[in-house]
């Protein structure tokens, strides 16, 4: 569980960028660098790709801190959202730009949830909490959030209506969100 | 909104948060969350087991460079179209932002203003000294062409194989007076008189052409003197011109008229 003591730092280093305090994105930095390369990486695949992802996560945090509503979650969560579609976007003009110079495509990590090592008891709830849900939620879940698939994208690969691909992302959601009442509320 | 409608849209909240609908259904979403405060919560909820899947992937530790970079990337932040006008928006800073430091941050950003202010007026001053010195030396230059020109048309007679002088001498009217014409066809008249009284207010020297028996000709050749009694002019000559045997200085109204009015100040024939 994230300690609320962990958020009011990470909201204290928020007002300090706005009022432009360099050293206070270096101590944010410092304090989420690691969760947000680990999953940089694993969405785009290529280190030198995900360094650079990771600085410009960054610096958005340094340019744009004053748009961080609290309402709609933590300072790390907004971190993880900001790193999120960065890296998907990175990895979609990646696949364009190979696929137009006749590459193949590297195929993602093959991991499953449970193959995974965990680190500390926050991991592996929510490890837990997605391998539980039904094969054909979790794995459309896991292929919008890590490979930025489209609604349409994940209906053609799946072989599924739109409606379903819809419901079955929400309700794999919910469910997560269920198992994980407690351990995520401040994400 | 029908009850319908509202449940399609509500079905979509998964995929809106993973950015996996199309923009148009995005926009359409967003339409709805404006006014339905359970969806709205809805996708709080989702987006936060979203970001939970960030958890499950292991951390990694990103090489020390990308952190030297970082700092080195802020150290010149480009200066915000807000900043360069010298204000910061105060009322774009967040809710969370005052209650959470507002003293920090209103001193930090107002300390902050500040000083881009001053350095921005002192910068304005600069500005507008140079542009002023600017302007100056732009009409001093222009001034010193005229002169140059001037200069340059003069010498251009005075070193014309066809130069004819006039010595002119001056009348009962102006008795101290004195003044030189050179003429060239193809280069024009050349004046310069000096000890002339000023012309009376309103009217003007007027400079004719004599030759022979012919009317004496003035194209509008007006001049008037310095302080001093002084002149030096040029004036174009027509082509055509006959060539002067005298040339001679009246007193006409301002602008000039067709024909010589009034007695002579100066008068002298072709050495």
């Amino acid at each position: 569980m994230r300690d609320p003591d962990d958020i009011r730092r990470d909201l204290a280093l928020l007002a300090r960028i706005v009022a432009r305090d360099q050293s206070a994105l270096g101590e944010l930095y410092d304090r989420h660098s690691r969760l947000l390369f680990g999953l940089i990486l694993r969405i785009v695949r290529e280190r030198g790709d995900a360094e650079e992802v990771l600085q410009e996560v960054f610096v958005q945090a340094w340019t744009r801190a004053d748009t961080y509503n609290a309402g709609l979650g933590s300072p790390v969560g907004w971190l993880i959202g900001i790193a999120r579609n960065r890296a998907v976007d990175r990895l979609r003009s990646n696949t364009v730009r190979a696929r137009a110079e006749g590459q193949t495509i590297p195929a993602p990590p093959v991991e499953t949830p449970e193959a995974q090592t965990s680190t500390n008891e926050l991991r592996r709830e929510v490890r837990g909490a997605l391998a539980s849900l039904p094969e054909d939620q979790r794995e459309l879940i896991e292929h919008a959030y890590f490979e930025g698939l489209t609604q349409s994208e994940l209906a053609a690969r799946f072989r599924l209506p739109l409606g379903t691909v819809k419901t079955r992302v929400r309700s794999g959601l919910l469910g997560l969100r269920a198992l994980l009442q407690r351990s995520v509320s401040e994400l | 909104m029908t009850s319908a409608e509202h449940e399609e849209l509500r079905d979509s909240l998964g995929l809106y948060v993973l950015g996996g609908l199309t923009s148009a259904e995005r926009t359409e979403v967003e339409v709805h969350l404006a006014t339905c405060e359970e969806c709205s919560a809805s996708v709080r909820a989702l987006q936060m087991s979203a970001n939970a899947l960030a958890l499950t992937v292991d951390p990694v530790d990103p090489p020390a460079h990308v952190r030297q970079r970082l700092i080195q990337s802020i150290a010149a932040p480009p200066i915000s179209s807000d900043v360069r006008h010298g204000t910061l928006k105060r009322s774009n800073l967040p809710p969370w932002l005052a209650a959470a430091a507002s003293i920090v941050v209103a001193i930090g950003l107002g300390g902050y203003a500040a000083t881009l202010r001053g350095q921005v007026r002192a910068l304005e001053q600069q500005l507008n000294s140079a542009m002023l010195q600017l302007q100056s030396n732009d009409r001093q230059m222009a001034q010193a062409r005229l002169v140059v020109a001037d200069a340059q048309r003069q010498l251009s007679v005075l070193a014309a194989p066809d130069v004819a002088h006039v010595d002119l001498k001056g009348q009962p009217t102006a008795p101290r007076a004195s003044a030189r014409a050179l003429w060239s066809r193809s280069r024009g008249l050349l004046f310069a008189a000096s000890n002339l009284p000023p012309a009376p207010a309103g009217q003007t020297y007027q400079l004719w052409v004599i030759s022979g028996r012919l009317a004496p000709i003035s194209d509008g050749w007006v001049f008037n003197t310095d302080a001093a009694g002084s002149v030096t002019t040029m004036f174009n000559t027509p082509a055509a011109m006959p060539a002067p045997t005298a040339v001679a200085v009246t007193i006409s109204p301002a602008g000039g008229v067709p024909a010589p009015i009034g007695p002579m100040y100066l008068v002298g024939s072709l050495n």
